[in-house]
């Protein structure tokens, strides 16, 4: 930058804060403009949909999901869109618990569309988000709780893709979270599950009795049902049939105590499954007449149709064949009841069977005839019920279609979300950009200012220097008056032809001319040279008016006139003024007295004369006198107020009358103040 | 040929002595009959004496040399003024080309005025250069300040305010008045430039000084000229140009 050279401090100084102020408001401006500039792009770009609040878009998404989940049973195609733009929101917006809670849902769907391989993913989409937002602490409880029931579901989802190893990894990771018994009992009873796929009893045995155990201590008698009927499956695997049919018996006396008549079949079925398989005729002709019974009584007449036909089947092979045709009559008139064509169907086929043991070959025929009919309606039953379990799979196949539609749109999203997060970190750069932009204005601003503090700087020091050059130049102007007068008073000494008289006078004048020009040149001078000065001074003032007054000068000798300092001619002015306005009218010959004292820091010089008086002085003035002001003063004025100004030094004059009452003589007292002065010893 | 009575009025002894014994010494048609140290003695040794010269200081306690004239009905002596400074009474000595000499006293100045003053004398001509001072002192009005220019041949006293304008001739000026008339004065340019100063004279050209009432047009240029109200041109100096411009805002 040009500084221009001052002339006119105040003006420069006015010039920069004008910079500084247009400066200032163009950076305003410029920050006004990018912000918009910024507001545009963003709004061009990718949040259109910014203009609604962030809240709104969140219950969007949450809605969306919430109504797939209700819509799924009756219309998966339907609830796979919803959860499809969702997710699309989801991840554009960047919100991490909506993506997450999407993939689950989208896991969900398939698991119920037995979809498990898509599933799985799913479900590992989601819980790699949840496990980056565990790791925030405001979102750790939500995600944690998400995270639980997602690691069950994935496990399900493993189980059943015959992944057993991952699958037991997030049983593992499930079980680890929960913490509510019936939870401890479904990870442990998966965990069992997945191990007794695996073939591997022991464990599963383990998992199964811990599980129970628990079940027990908690008195949960549907747990209890349960796991034994797990348990006898798992013996009779190890071909351990008395241990098996204990564990069916705890689980029906279970399930009898909550009137689970499922279970209670169940085992009465898994029981007689062992009899019939270990050929153990009697037991098994008692399992079923038990089952009968209980199921009679109950009236489940389809369970008792069964039954009696099961039963039926153990009487044959005993030979007690009127007995199981009469079992087997009251089955079909059961099954016919209650429209169970499957079980009519089992028992005419025996029935006709057992006609032809017993020899009745026609009445045998015509069961086996009843049988093929029944066969045929089931058959035709069964193909009806697979034409509508196609159509409903065609169903599925839609909405497979669909997802991995959604797959191919996810992968075509996760490339628009690459261009979006691009676009921010271009919007970014921008702002960083105006960031730089900003600061490097503030610089610019802070050096303008640094450079304006500077010119101030040195426009004070100019003043300053200034204020030293007028100083010199009144110091300079000090006296034409006393230097013509002088010169005059030589000129009459000459005019009488007084050789040594003019030449002792031109000897003290020059003395003087001398001390003063040298000293001329310091803003202080040592009180010894002021004082030869005055000495000097008062010596030839006296001489050119011998006849009016005498004089003393006296000077307090503890003073340290060496280390006082003073500015030079300073107290001359006072001097003359005394001589010129008040001892020079007076009519007898007056008396001046000239002291330099010290008061603590403080020098004083006092100059009394016993002359007319100021007023008197000034009365005496003519009109045409007036018209001329004595210029001494007023230098002496100017002078006292730049020294005080540009040095600091505090000095004080004090002018009064010398004699109050009578308003006669004048009194100049003179403080200048002094650092540091230590007296003479 | 008679001698001149003298009257010294001078507050300060050394001077007084000194002015005694130069004219003593130099002026020996001069004689000084009476010395007196203020004006109120000075007065009364004029009216003692009846004086053909009166060696007036200006600066003196109890009133200058103007108290003193303006104390006296007529004058009819001739006045060398005599002064320390060249402070503001010069000015007013030079409008009516009065005589005074600056202390410290040069003899030769002395001589000169004292030389000029008998030859008047001789001549019997009037001492107008006294009147037209004490008439400037007395008008405030600057309309009826007169000034003395001294031509070849003499005097002219005219109106400060009928002065249109001033050109350098050489060492010479020449004066264009209201009336149409034109002087050539012995003095130079500058010399009318300090005196004229404060009666609204300017100075637009080395080598030209009017009368700030009578400029009736500035006509724009370099410096620019105008026109003065006798239809007269005059070149304005660039270097001038902005201080007479300030002179009308």
């Amino acid at each position: 930058m040009y500084i221009y050279p001052i002339k006119q401090p105040i003006n420069l100084i006015k010039q920069l804060t004008y910079y500084i102020l247009l400066i200032a408001f163009c950076l305003s401006n410029h920050l006004g403009f990018a912000q918009k500039k910024y507001k545009q792009k963003s709004s061009s770009s990718y949040s259109k949909k910014r203009s609604k609040t962030v809240n709104s878009q969140v219950l969007e998404v949450q809605n969306k999901l919430n109504e797939a989940q209700k819509l799924f049973k009756k219309n998966p195609e339907q609830a796979l869109d919803l959860v499809h733009d969702g997710l699309l929101i989801a991840i554009k917006e960047n919100y991490l618990n909506l993506e997450a809670e999407a993939y689950q849902v989208l896991g969900k769907f398939n698991f119920d569309l037995e979809e498990y391989g898509l599933s799985y993913k799913n479900y590992k989409k989601s819980i790699a988000i949840y496990e980056q937002l565990k790791l925030v602490s405001t979102q750790n409880f939500y995600a944690t709780k998400q995270l639980k029931t997602n690691y069950y579901n994935i496990g399900k989802s493993a189980e059943l893709l015959t992944e057993y190893d991952n699958s037991i990894n997030y049983y593992h990771k499930y079980l680890k979270l929960v913490k509510e018994p019936e939870e401890t009992v479904l990870a442990k009873t998966a965990l069992g599950d997945v191990h007794l796929k695996k073939q591997e009893i022991k464990l599963a045995e383990d998992y199964y009795l811990q599980a129970l155990k628990i079940e027990q201590k908690r008195n949960n008698v549907n747990g209890i049902t349960i796991l034994n009927l797990k348990l006898g499956e798992l013996e009779q695997k190890k071909k351990n049939n008395p241990k098996a049919i204990e564990y069916y018996r705890n689980s029906q006396n279970s399930a009898i105590q909550t009137n689970n008549d499922q279970l209670v079949n169940q085992a009465f079925t898994n029981i007689s499954n062992i009899y019939e398989n270990e050929n153990n005729i009697e037991q098994g002709v008692q399992i079923n007449r038990e089952a009968l019974d209980y199921n009679q009584e109950r009236n489940n007449k389809s369970e008792a149709s069964k039954n009696n036909i099961d039963l039926a089947n153990f009487l044959l092979q005993q030979n007690k064949n009127e007995e199981a045709i009469q079992h087997l009559e009251n089955s079909v008139t059961i099954a016919e009841e209650v429209g169970d064509l499957e079980n009519k169907s089992k028992a005419f086929k025996v029935l006709s069977e057992a006609y032809d043991k017993t020899g009745q070959e026609s009445e045998a025929l015509k069961k086996y005839k009843e049988y093929q009919i029944l066969e045929d309606s089931l058959y035709n039953l069964r193909k009806s019920q697979l034409a509508s379990q196609n159509k409903k799979g065609a169903m599925l196949e839609n909405a497979q279609n669909k997802l991995s539609l959604l797959e191919k749109d996810k992968q075509l999203n996760e490339k628009t979300i690459e261009i979006l997060k691009k676009e921010r970190i271009i919007q970014e750069e921008f702002i960083t950009q105006q960031r730089i932009l900003t600061y490097s204005l503030l610089f610019g601003i802070l050096i303008l200012l640094i450079t304006a503090f500077l010119v101030y700087r040195s426009n004070k020091a100019k003043n300053k220097a200034n204020k030293l050059l007028i100083l010199k130049s009144l110091r300079a102007q000090m006296n034409p008056h006393f230097i013509f007068n002088s010169l005059n008073s030589v000129n009459s000494f000459i005019s009488k032809n007084d050789e040594r008289a003019a030449n002792r006078y031109l000897s003290d004048f020059s003395r003087l001319m001398r001390d003063v020009m040298e000293n001329s040149q310091e803003d202080f001078i040592s009180l010894a040279k002021e004082i030869d000065i005055l000495e000097v001074y008062l010596k030839l003032e006296n001489h050119r008016f011998k006849d009016k007054f005498d004089y003393s000068f006296t000077v307090d000798k503890s003073i340290n006139i060496e280390d006082a300092s003073i500015p030079p001619m300073l107290i001359q002015p006072y001097i003359e003024n005394a001589v010129w306005h008040g001892l020079r009218y007076k009519e007898e010959k007056g008396f001046l007295k000239v002291d330099i004292s010290q008061q603590k820091n403080n020098i004083i010089v006092t100059i009394e004369d016993n002359g007319i008086g100021r007023k008197k002085s000034q009365e005496l003035k003519t009109e045409n006198q007036k018209s001329q002001q004595s210029t001494g003063i007023k230098n002496i004025n100017s002078r006292l107020k730049i020294i005080e100004e540009v040095f600091k030094t505090k000095l004080d004059v004090v002018i009064e009358d010398a004699n109050i009452a009578e308003q006669s003589g004048t009194k100049v007292t003179v403080k200048i103040h002094q650092e540091n002065l230590t007296p003479n010893e | 040929m008679s001698l001149l009575k003298a009257v010294i009025v001078e507050d300060e002894a050394a001077s007084r002595e000194t002015l005694n014994n130069y004219i003593n010494k130099y002026c020996t048609a001069i004689d000084v009959v009476e010395m007196a140290d203020s004006v109120k003695s000075g007065l009364a040794a004029i009216k003692a004496n009846n004086p053909d010269v009166v060696f007036l200081d200006i600066e003196m306690p109890y009133g200058n040399a103007f108290d003193l004239l303006d104390s006296l009905d007529e004058i009819s002596f001739e006045i060398i003024f005599v002064t320390a400074y060249r402070d503001y009474a010069i000015k007013a000595l030079n409008l009516s080309a009065a005589y005074y000499i600056l202390k410290p006293i040069d003899i030769d100045e002395l001589v000169a005025a004292v030389e000029k003053i008998t030859a008047n004398k001789k001549e019997g001509e009037e001492n107008f250069h006294t009147k037209i001072l004490i008439d400037n002192i007395k008008s405030n009005a600057i309309q009826h300040k007169k000034i003395v220019l001294p031509q070849m041949d003499g005097f002219e006293v005219v109106n400060v305010s009928e002065i249109i304008r001033a050109e350098a001739n050489d060492n010479y000026t020449n004066f264009y008045l209201t009336n149409g008339k034109k002087f050539l004065v012995s003095k130079t340019l500058k010399y009318f430039d300090d005196l004229l100063s404060d009666f609204d004279f300017i100075r637009i050209h080395k080598s030209h000084l009017v009368n700030l009432q009578y400029i009736t047009k500035y006509i724009k240029g370099k410096g620019g000229q105008v026109r003065m109200a006798d239809d007269s041109i005059v070149d304005v100096s660039a270097t001038r140009k902005k201080e007479l411009l300030e002179k009308f805002n």
